[in-house]
């Protein structure tokens, strides 16, 4: 009988607690919620090894060896390949420099050439041309003696129509007189002369301006006609008259 | 598995969105289980802001090791026992259960089934808090759990005889507590 009635007891409760249930208060799945979305990561413990760092050191280190010599190897190989790039491109342009002087020295030697080839050379040339200018002149008068006897069996009066050329080395050749100096007449300086035509120059500018025109005689006694440039106006600002300010006023 | 629906939502649908983290899924099984589980809470806490506390834990627990569960069962059920074991957790430490000398004593002389119908559900909830933790926790899990006393005792970490004992103790106070409340609230009627 005891037994039945803690059985029926507990059945009851039982019962009693799995059917009903109880809402929770307004709120918690806030709650929950909140402390779902700050839940922190739960740290992995750190492997024991203690060879671990030591290699992972070892390996650093070796790595950034090779990455160091790498780089140094790459920047000598680079560096030394831009030098000789340089060098060879200067050389280069050098060489094409002096190929490009080169073939303007061929080119000025065959002008040279050429002009060799045209004209005597120079010290022999003004010796060919008085020749030949003398060749010339010598044909010419022959020619003008040919002429004149034709003109005069022609019966027409001979006139000259052509200039000789005037051999300049014979001329040369001739001995230079200095014109004679007589003592008692005192010598122009030639710096007193140029200083007096200034003066005459000036005198004729101020005749014209006296005459309030724009026309200038020049020393050579042509007019010229000078634009002058106008006068700046003198306008000045209006005057402003400051009053003092009283003080009682701030 | 039980093929339970809930907003359109199947049960396994509900597990693989709180599986993935989803914010939605959670608050749906949430919204599904919490009302059960607040219940448990309550029996087992000493007072509603330990249940609080409780009901806390025990869903953080789930959405944590929710990929744990493997299908087998009743997720409910599983659910469940993640609740109880919380409960269990939670005041283990506090108090050291010991075994009672008097473990034959079997039930209070003067109790009636009776007066057991008479109560409703809040006040046999009020009656059960106001057990000690020992014999709360003993009577929880053998009355309302269905646990045997082996399996009480490795829980516990405590013997048979003391999971007996503290169940007996258990049933003895609380039918007392309900004759008397009984009685109360006769006189209370008649005066």
């Amino acid at each position: 009988m005891d037994d039945k009635n803690i059985k029926d007891f507990d059945r009851y409760i039982e019962q009693s607690m799995n059917e009903n249930f109880v809402e929770p208060p307004f709120g918690m799945w806030n709650r929950i919620s909140a402390e779902l979305g700050h839940t922190p990561v739960e740290e992995v413990p750190p492997v024991a090894n203690p060879m671990l760092p030591k290699a992972i050191l070892v390996g650093f280190v070796a790595g950034a060896l090779v990455i160091g010599s790498l780089i140094t190897g790459w920047i000598v190989y680079n560096g030394h390949s831009v030098n000789s790039t340089t060098s060879e491109t200067s050389v280069y342009h050098y060489n094409g420099k002096q190929q490009n002087l080169t073939k303007s020295a061929e080119v000025a030697t065959e002008n040279i050439r050429e002009e060799v080839v045209v004209a005597p050379p120079a010290t022999i040339e003004p010796i060919n041309i008085s020749a030949k200018t003398v060749a010339v002149a010598t044909i010419k008068t022959l020619n003008s003696e040919k002429s004149l006897r034709n003109s005069i069996t022609s019966g027409d009066v001979p006139v000259p129509t052509q200039k000789l050329p005037i051999d300049k080395e014979s001329k040369v050749q001739e001995p230079y007189y200095f014109p004679p100096v007589d003592i008692d007449v005192p010598a122009t300086d030639s710096h007193s002369q140029i200083a007096s035509d200034n003066e005459l120059d000036n005198q004729d500018l101020e005749e014209s301006k006296d005459n309030d025109s724009k026309k200038l005689i020049s020393s050579s006694g042509e007019q010229r006609i000078k634009f002058r440039k106008k006068r700046k106006s003198s306008w000045n600002y209006p005057h402003i008259i400051r009053t003092k300010k009283n003080r009682n006023h701030y | 598995m039980s093929a339970i629906t809930f907003q359109g939502q199947s049960e396994q649908h509900i597990i693989e969105g709180c599986i993935l983290g989803d914010r939605k899924f959670q608050s749906i099984l949430y919204n599904l289980l919490s009302p059960k589980m607040f219940a448990v809470c309550l029996r087992y806490a000493a007072d509603y802001n330990s249940a609080q506390d409780l009901l806390q834990e025990g869903f953080i627990k789930v959405f944590k090791n929710i990929e744990k569960f493997r299908g087998e069962g009743s997720f409910e059920g599983w659910v469940r026992r993640i609740f109880v074991n919380t409960a269990i957790e939670h005041y283990r430490k506090q108090v050291n259960l010991y075994a009672l000398h008097d473990s034959d004593v079997k039930s209070y002389e003067y109790y009636e089934q009776n007066a057991l119908e008479s109560l409703k559900h809040e006040d046999i909830l009020k009656l059960i808090q106001q057990l000690s933790y020992g014999y709360r926790t003993v009577f929880n899990l053998y009355v309302i759990e269905g646990y045997s006393h082996k399996e009480i005792g490795e829980k516990l970490g405590i013997s048979e005889g003391t999971s007996k004992s503290q169940l007996a103790r258990a049933r003895y106070l609380l039918q007392k507590m309900i004759t008397e409340n009984n009685e109360i609230a006769k006189h209370s009627n008649n005066s």
